[in-house]
């Protein structure tokens, strides 16, 4: 293990402790904790949403499929776009406006039925609790390999660094970690890519050696035309609606000072995602022209690091890629703390509870999903990976229609919303036990089904309160 | 260029001017729902 990695790794993990026990001064009320006393600029906003987007297997994953892929690859990034073209033109602002804690608040709001806050609830916690597993699996294996550690202690350092930090300080500490963690994650690879370049001769040398290794690596497009033009489509769909449904990425809208600020933020992470995307394209070529024969494609970015960077540099760079694991988790592990003490405790349990009651319950539920992550995660259950790319596609079936079609269609009411959010859900899980018939992802039939219930079945019952929907709709007068 | 086939410089730059594209486009809604709500767009 190499003692100088240990030591920056040491540094920046007491320093992102820091600023949750100097978040954790700060709050005062529910409004601090779960979404930052709505006070954040635009600086903390597009930090938050951009170190949000970028999951645990950024780096590592994405610099290790790039190796074998090559430029064909980058693709897979266009559906991530495309939801934040979803969330910065026409769901973020909204929600802002809106400027409530969680997104069951949301649905309870504007489909005025408290079935419509437990649906969301229900599902929010089934998913998000294997989500945190997942996440610290990957931190556990990163640091596994990285600094030849144990995978149990790896994992339970890691648990308690997140659960610490997160249950300190609420959305402060989870936005401003994220904004420094987003900031020393893209510095790191932006500073990775000169380096890197300079050793195979520049962008154009580095794409003419691909193509002498592989044609297929420097090409837009693997396979025939016609399935790739398919693959891109669906790629689209299911990444466009999935990620933008995700409760961790939407509460962030609530902490912006205003809706312009959520909006312009999401719209910066999006430039900032695609530079670091391209910036990985790069360290996936340059690790396959100077390691040609890596075992574990995973390990294309940590071998650029060892080889190519002094030691100090080298642990910056793994601290980093820590950075933009723990950046993901904190937000999972806030709405699962916001769900139970909002959504279930302040709703359905203690009705008269004070926000210092709220809080309490909130930072338990945190250290509860953590431990039971934990656990989960020293078990090292592998199917819980295939469970992550699960949980996207459910989220995106489940609550994408009701959200979007909620926010612009006055028409839309609870029966429909409540047959949409199931009826997409259980499309999504029976399509994907079914084995993805005709080839197709769940997300699409999931979609299909929620968009075809959400108007047919409010079309077929009554039309909602215009005093329900006033909030939402404030120019309007009748249906 | 770039060493790259054309499909695949096409690529990169649809991927740029989506997202620099997404930016510009909510900038300005952004800023028109401003002027709208200070009474400078009827």
């Amino acid at each position: 293990m190499n003692t100088t990695y240990l030591v920056v790794m040491a540094v920046y993990l007491i320093a992102m402790l820091a600023i949750g026990f100097f978040a954790s001064k700060r709050i005062e009320s529910m409004d601090d904790f779960f979404v930052a006393g709505r006070s954040l600029g635009l600086l903390v906003t597009l930090g938050t949403f951009a170190a949000t987007f970028v999951s645990s297997s950024s780096i590592i994953g994405f610099v290790g499929w790039l190796y074998v892929s090559g430029w064909s690859g980058l693709w897979a990034i266009g559906g991530t776009v495309l939801s934040i073209v979803f969330g910065s033109i026409f769901l973020l602002g909204k929600i802002r406006e809106f400027g409530q804690f969680t997104v069951p608040d949301l649905f309870a709001a504007r489909y005025y039925s408290e079935k419509m806050r437990i649906l969301p609830v229900i599902i929010i916690l089934l998913l998000y609790i294997v989500f945190v597993t997942v996440e610290i699996m990957g931190a556990g294996k990163a640091l596994e390999v990285l600094l030849n550690m144990d995978y149990t202690v790896s994992c339970i350092s890691i648990a308690i660094i997140f659960v610490l930090y997160t249950m300190a300080g609420g959305m402060f500490a989870v936005a401003w970690t994220d904004t420094i963690q987003m900031f020393i994650g893209f510095g790191a690879v932006i500073a990775s890519i000169f380096v890197a370049l300079n050793k195979v001769g520049g962008f154009t040398a580095m794409n003419i050696q691909l193509a002498q290794i592989d044609p297929g690596l420097v090409a837009p497009i693997t396979g025939t035309a016609s399935t790739a033009v398919i693959f891109i489509i669906w790629n689209h769909l299911v990444w466009g609606v999935g990620n933008i449904s995700q409760p961790s990425n939407l509460v962030r809208a609530y902490s912006a000072k205003n809706a312009k600020t959520a909006r312009l933020g999401s719209a910066i992470s999006g430039v900032i995602f695609v530079v670091f995307y391209f910036a990985s394209m790069i360290l996936g070529g340059t690790a396959r022209i100077l390691y040609p024969n890596l075992q574990d494609i995973d390990h294309a970015f940590p071998t650029l690091v060892q080889n190519l960077f002094n030691p100090v540099i080298g642990g910056i760079l793994i601290a980093a890629i820590l950075a933009i694991i723990m950046s993901t988790t904190d937000s999972v592990l806030l709405v699962i703390g916001s769900t139970i003490g909002n959504d279930i405790y302040r709703k359905y349990i203690n009705k008269d509870a004070n926000s210092n009651q709220i809080l309490k319950i909130s930072r338990i539920s945190i250290v509860i999903t953590g431990l039971l992550a934990l656990i989960f995660a020293l078990t090292k259950p592998a199917p819980v990976l295939y469970v992550q790319i699960f949980n996207y596609s459910t989220i995106g079936s489940a609550f994408f229609i009701p959200l979007m079609v909620g926010l612009y269609w006055k028409r839309a009411n609870k029966q429909g919303a409540f047959a949409s959010m199931l009826g997409g859900a259980l499309t999504n899980i029976v399509w994907y036990y079914l084995g993805q018939p005709f080839g197709l992802h769940p997300v699409i039939p999931g979609v299909i089904v929620a968009l075809i219930l959400i108007y047919s079945v409010s079309l077929a019952t009554e039309e909602p309160p215009e005093s329900a929907i006033e909030m939402f709709f404030p120019t309007s007068k009748a249906l | 260029m770039w060493g790259l086939p054309g499909g695949t410089v096409f690529m990169i730059f649809y991927l740029f001017v989506f997202a620099v594209g997404n930016l510009v486009v909510t900038s300005m809604l952004c800023n028109r729902k401003e002027k709208k709500e200070k009474g400078g767009i009827k």
